[in-house]
């Protein structure tokens, strides 16, 4: 089932809700929690009966190998540190063998083919929607059992914990104790109307990054991308316009899913933690790494990055662990080496950001010079112009594609800078031959939406600063600051708008991208 | 009453007047007035069965799109078989769920020995046609030849229908052509089919037509197999005509799509007539017209052995 879907707007979402806030009236916790849990199982098993009986059994397994971990005294008391490990050890493989299976398998087999010219049979696997997501809460789970934190009796929550509806596919990756906490808390059993509203309001802002915005903006990027794949002259201005576009796209497509998954979850009382922070206002590849996916960040960040050592060995080491971090977060996006590239040139931006950060720290011209607005001007544009080209090969299905729009973005396709520079040059140039090439991809209004879209995500406000409580202006930032969101009648017809007109656009709304990761 | 819940009424009530408005627009043009080509053509085709109930039986049905509409004239045909042959072509946008209804309603109504039904080849690379089925229903009771999950889609296609903002544009050109449509009734009585584009030729760069089969399309046409079946008539599918160039580049497609209709116990006639350029159309799979009566003939030709 999905957000965007008649049957999820009309009949799941209002049945889920009231019958939860009915069932709060009975005073007892578990009731409603047992009917979110049902819900959520139902919402899932729409897509396919054979994910529901996988999320269950991986759900069953991690919450009994916990409960094994915590409570190792009943088994062993002798060398209980090392029983641990070996059972810590064990969870991870089978939660990662999962996913290696599912994800993975094809893109090993396919190396393999290729490296010793052998034809072994691809296994074709569908992917189970949200794999990548609920293993790796589980994981975090699983190693903070480990560390000897708190864990949870209950399987009905632990389950739910894990199969919430509205985190459970695409994320925000949330840490189980902020919502295992949360069940607990009797606050969220009472029907609370400030939450529904702004709950119902975020989710609509974010069913409109997705329908009205991310959607409308595919148009561009795939007709650019699809052009590539089948060899087709792609220029100058094409190639920016589709990547720009794309950019744009995976922007508003994955921060509108977290959104509404925000949304959804206010309206039952619960809180999930905040994914997107305007990332393309990011001054350098740092920032963006804190605005962007910021639940991914934090678990790499945790349950990778550190255990690996972190900064605490030294420069060198911590510049491995983080390429490491990058490449395995590019990895963990997709089966495939552009996905790879992708994580290995964030790391090589990471690498160059922390040595930058050094050298300011050690020189005053530079400490004096990072501190002028021209350069947070400079460092901003620079820092979305990194991010555009890695995008580049997170978009292209192959390495080859890649190239080819990377060519034609700095001009080597058809603006002849060699005959600025040395006349004679001409082979650095690749005229077509076809009339064909003036026929533009991205037509005008694509440019309309792009450099318009562009300047909402430089300069507005996102979701979360402009439905912050809106008594604290201190949340509120960019040009719309003085336009703070409130519970009026303007902001209730706006509101209104949009969703009427993301409801007249439901049949042509495509999948999430991030259903594939 | 508090802002909260003011802000919230005002939500609640401003959205369901305007999806009011727009489902119910949506609702009275598309299903009950015929502004529409393919609505008028979809008036017109049951209107035949109902002229064909009075005076006499039809051996021969053909059903099927605009391949078949253009390719074979019904007339013609009777006097090239001495068999009284009807019609009841619709339009792609109704496939094989459209054909499934067309032949169920002559079947009530007429005496029908034979059914052809001719779709174009591309077809099976279209969504299932839950939006055809909905659009050739006749009465609510119409469902009950579905299976619930078939219901549920259809639902699904409904909502996706009444709600579908882009149809307000459609509609609105569509209303403002009043005159035009007009003609449209009086082409279809001279050319028991809707007239192409004059001005409009088919491309000769043509890519060949590949890419997965939609297999669930084939749901409808395995009733429409077993309701012939049921009730005693023979039924043969054809393929559609198809520009020369795509049929050559195409054959591999060609041979699953008969692979899947062969595993659905479907028979089917292999071979796919090709459209020479000069005789190509608006589109495709469109027979020009002037070139109708040399592709009737060689329908027939090519299915008198079935007869």
């Amino acid at each position: 089932m999905l957000f965007n879907s008649y049957i999820f707007l009309f009949l799941f979402l209002p049945c889920a809700a009231s019958v939860f806030f009915i069932l709060c009236r009975t005073e007892k916790p578990q009731i409603p929690l047992r009917w979110l849990l049902l819900s959520s199982l139902i919402f899932y098993v729409w897509s396919n009966t054979f994910n529901l009986i996988l999320v269950l059994t991986s759900s069953f397994f991690n919450y009994g190998l916990s409960i094994c971990i915590n409570d190792l005294d009943i088994f062993w008391k002798n060398n209980k540190k090392l029983y641990k490990k070996i059972l810590l050890f064990f969870g991870i493989s089978i939660n990662t063998s999962l996913i290696f299976y599912y994800k993975y398998i094809d893109f090993l087999i396919q190396n393999i083919n290729s490296l010793f010219n052998t034809e072994l049979p691809f296994q074709s696997h569908e992917l189970p929607l949200g794999i990548s997501f609920f293993t790796f809460l589980q994981i975090a789970y699983l190693v903070d059992t480990y560390r000897d934190q708190e864990t949870e009796k209950n399987w009905f929550n632990y389950t739910l914990f894990v199969t919430f509806f509205p985190h459970l596919i695409a994320g925000p990756i949330v840490h189980h104790r902020a919502l295992l906490r949360q069940f607990r808390d009797p606050e969220i059993y009472q029907f609370q109307e400030d939450n529904f509203a702004i709950g119902i309001t975020i989710f609509i802002l974010g069913l409109s990054k997705k329908i009205l915005l991310a959607d409308n903006l595919s148009l561009y990027s795939n007709s650019v991308f699809k052009a590539v794949t089948v060899g087709q002259y792609l220029g100058f201005l094409d190639a920016w316009g589709g990547i720009l576009a794309y950019t744009l796209q995976l922007y508003f497509d994955f921060s509108g899913y977290s959104d509404m998954a925000i949304g959804l979850s206010k309206i039952f009382n619960i809180w999930l933690p905040e994914n997107f922070n305007s990332p393309y206002k990011s001054a350098n590849i740092i920032e963006f790494w804190r605005r962007w996916h910021i639940t991914l960040s934090n678990f790499l960040r945790d349950y990778l990055y550190i255990p690996l050592g972190g900064n605490r060995k030294g420069t060198k080491h911590r510049y491995v662990n983080l390429m490491i971090t990058m490449l395995l977060g590019g990895l963990w996006h997709g089966a495939g080496w552009t996905f790879i590239i992708w994580g290995g040139l964030h790391g090589c931006y990471l690498i160059l950001n922390h040595l930058w950060r050094s050298m300011s720290h050690s020189y005053l011209q530079i400490r004096l010079l990072v501190s002028t607005q021209i350069w947070y001007v400079f460092s901003r544009a620079l820092t979305f112009f990194a991010i555009v080209v890695g995008w580049v090969f997170f978009r292209s299905k192959t390495l080859n594609d890649s190239l080819t729009v990377l060519k034609s973005m700095f001009g080597f396709q058809n603006i002849c800078w060699s005959k600025y520079i040395l006349p004679q040059s001409k082979w650095i140039c690749s005229m077509p031959e076809s009339k064909d090439f003036m026929k533009y991809i991205v037509p005008i209004e694509g440019w309309f939406w792009i450099i318009s879209l562009l300047l909402v995500v430089w300069f507005a406000p996102n979701t979360q600063k402009l439905t912050a409580p809106f008594y604290d202006s201190k949340n509120c930032e960019g040009l719309l600051s003085k336009q703070k969101f409130s519970f009026s009648i303007f902001w209730a017809i706006g509101i209104s708008a949009m969703l009427v007109m993301c409801i007249a656009r439901l049949s042509s709304a495509s999948d999430f991208l991030y259903f594939a990761f | 009453m508090s802002k909260t819940r003011t802000y919230l009424f005002t939500i609640t009530f401003t959205s369901i007047i305007s999806l009011t408005i727009l489902a119910g627009i949506n609702f009275r043009f598309l299903f009950y007035e015929s502004i529409f080509s393919y609505q008028k053509l979809y008036r017109y085709q049951l209107k035949k069965i109902q002229i064909n109930q009075i005076n006499t039986s039809s051996e021969i049905l053909f059903v099927g799109d605009s391949s078949l509409g253009n390719a074979v004239d019904a007339n013609l045909f009777t006097k090239l078989s001495h068999r009284k042959t009807l019609n009841l072509a619709l339009t792609g946008s109704y496939g094989y769920a459209g054909s499934f209804n067309m032949v169920r309603r002559a079947l009530q109504d007429l005496k029908i020995h034979q059914v052809f039904v001719v779709h174009t080849l591309d077809i099976l690379q279209r969504p299932t046609s839950y939006e055809g089925y909905l659009y050739t229903m006749l009465y609510p009771n119409d469902i009950s030849h579905l299976t619930t999950g078939e219901v549920f889609n259809l639902g699904n296609s409904f909502l996706n229908i009444i709600f579908s903002g882009s149809n307000l544009e459609k509609i609105w050109n569509s209303y403002q052509s009043k005159n035009v449509s007009d003609s449209i009734r009086e082409d279809l009585k001279a050319n028991d089919y809707v007239v192409q584009n004059s001005k409009k030729k088919a491309s000769l760069h043509l890519d060949p037509i590949q890419g997965s089969l939609n297999k669930d399309e084939f749901r409808f046409l395995v009733k429409l197999n077993n309701l012939c079946k049921k009730s005693k008539v023979k039924l043969i599918y054809v393929h559609g005509p198809i520009a020369m160039v795509v049929r050559q580049s195409s054959q591999s497609y060609i041979q699953e799509v008969n692979q899947e209709l062969a595993k659905r116990g479907i028979s089917y006639i292999p071979d796919v007539i090709e459209i020479k350029p000069q005789n190509l159309g608006d589109e495709i799979d469109h027979v020009a017209p002037k070139a109708k009566p040399i592709y009737t003939h060689r329908y027939f030709q090519l299915l008198k052995s079935y007869l």
